[in-house]
């Protein structure tokens, strides 16, 4: 009986330590994709000197490295599950468009900056990297949270970002909600505003 | 006399705005049950701010930004004993010895706190108010309310900022309290010229202005609240497929 309790007890250690270095694994390689991911976006304002290429590379760079899905599913909160997937499908689409022209934009005054990375904390497949940017010009650096996620396949994908305390998407789903809210539930209502958004 | 009529006549604007006959949002944000009228006062607030506080913000902007930031240091520093009283109530020691430090350093080798010698020798800045401290008790923020003037003010965090102009020692001194509220009118307007950029852009790509800046207001409170540190458990479960 000793022996069985030894043998179980050598187990649970030995599969503990293989979870802690698998976890241990999983925060280097999220720290690996958010600094990939920096340098890209760096680069794109970089290299990138018209709005309309900044926008295209953009687009191209959350295609590949950001489950837009799960994101755009994310943001209507439980509306989700009461529309048709035609519907979604129209929504994901305009919320690419909106998330791509506005952040593409909004990002312009950081070309000139560094990312530090700081830290991962880990929770299950969701990892927050924290980093902070850090300026040229000596102004006080900014923190910047990022939520990547371990796919089933493996491989890592952007979720959301914090920015000074706040998650994008976060704010996204708040803001979303809240005309569905005012509008009846009616998903037209939203696809109009953003309709409207992105054509201004 | 004159002051008490303005104060009477902008009560009645309010009431009047806010008695629009408009039937309630029948599916209201549950922080925010009076919505309809929180966003009358936004509108009323969004006028004041076009007419008066950017205009004055955009004034003070004219100001070098050297001496900017030194009138921004000696209100951080006038503040420092609220902080302090806050460090101390929230448990956090070693955040109160930073405030403390700080206080000390720039009083004294910051002529006044109109230096920041801290900053250079690794005692950053932090600002801790009572409504922080009562939500670090467990007092929760609601109703969400906005107040024109002045922003997001929920009761919580309103009632906290009260306490804090009664915490502070410089609100007993000679025409104290005047001092302590022309302290919180120029660094309002301070912060609404650094974050004038960020605003307008929030507000030319926003779908609904309020609601964004409804959950600014929650978000940021609640990394004040949590030092900025992120709680893993209180993050929404993502419960759906990939």
């Amino acid at each position: 009986m000793k022996y069985i309790f030894a043998l179980l007890l050598c187990f649970s250690l030995a599969s503990l330590q293989m979870t802690q270095t698998a976890h241990a694994d999983d925060g280097l390689h999220a720290r690996a994709f958010v600094d990939m991911l920096a340098k890209q976006i760096i680069s794109i304002l970089t290299t990138k000197t018209t709005a309309t290429a900044r926008e295209a590379a953009f687009a191209d760079l959350l295609d590949t490295h950001a489950n837009m899905r799960r994101i755009a599913r994310f943001t209507l909160g439980a509306t989700v599950r009461t529309i048709s997937d035609k519907d979604f499908m129209r929504f994901q689409n305009l919320f690419r468009q909106l998330v791509v022209k506005v952040y593409a934009n909004r990002l312009t005054d950081y070309r000139d900056e560094t990312l530090e990375i700081l830290g991962v904390q880990q929770k299950g497949r969701n990892f927050i990297v924290a980093s902070q940017i850090i300026f040229a010009t000596g102004r006080p650096p900014i923190n910047v949270d990022w939520w990547v996620i371990r796919k089933k396949n493996g491989r890592y994908s952007l979720f959301d970002l914090r920015v000074l305390g706040i998650w994008l998407a976060q704010e996204q789903r708040e803001t979303f909600t809240s005309v569905l809210r005012n509008n009846g539930s009616d998903i037209e209502v939203l696809l109009q505003h953003l309709q409207k958004q992105i054509s201004d | 006399m004159r002051v008490k009529q303005y104060i009477v006549m902008l009560g009645a604007v309010f009431i009047l705005v806010g008695c629009g006959g408009a039937p309630p949002i029948a599916n209201p944000d549950p922080r925010d049950p009076q919505e309809r009228f929180n966003r009358k006062m936004f509108a009323v607030h969004q006028q004041i701010d076009k007419f008066a506080i950017r205009p004055l913000a955009k004034t003070y902007e004219i100001i070098p930004s050297s001496l900017r930031r030194t009138i921004r240091n000696f209100f951080y520093n006038v503040q420092s004993p609220v902080t302090f009283v806050n460090d101390v109530l929230q448990g956090e020691k070693a955040r109160a010895d930073t405030t403390l430090t700080r206080f000390l350093l720039n009083s004294t080798i910051g002529f006044g706190g109109i230096f920041d010698p801290a900053t250079s020798l690794g005692h950053k800045y932090h600002r801790e108010d009572f409504g922080q401290t009562l939500a670090v008790y467990g007092v929760p923020p609601l109703p969400y309310s906005f107040t024109p003037g002045i922003g997001p003010t929920p009761w919580r965090d309103f009632g906290g900022m009260l306490i804090d102009i009664a915490f502070n020692p410089v609100t007993y001194f000679g025409v104290g309290a005047v001092w302590t509220v022309s302290g919180l009118v120029i660094q309002a307007v301070d912060a609404r010229a650094n974050a004038d950029t960020t605003l307008v852009q929030i507000e030319k790509t926003s779908i609904d202005f309020y609601a964004s800046i409804r959950s600014l207001y929650y978000q940021n409170r609640e990394s004040r609240i949590h030092n900025g540190k992120i709680d893993l458990d209180a993050l929404p479960e993502l419960d759906f497929e990939e």
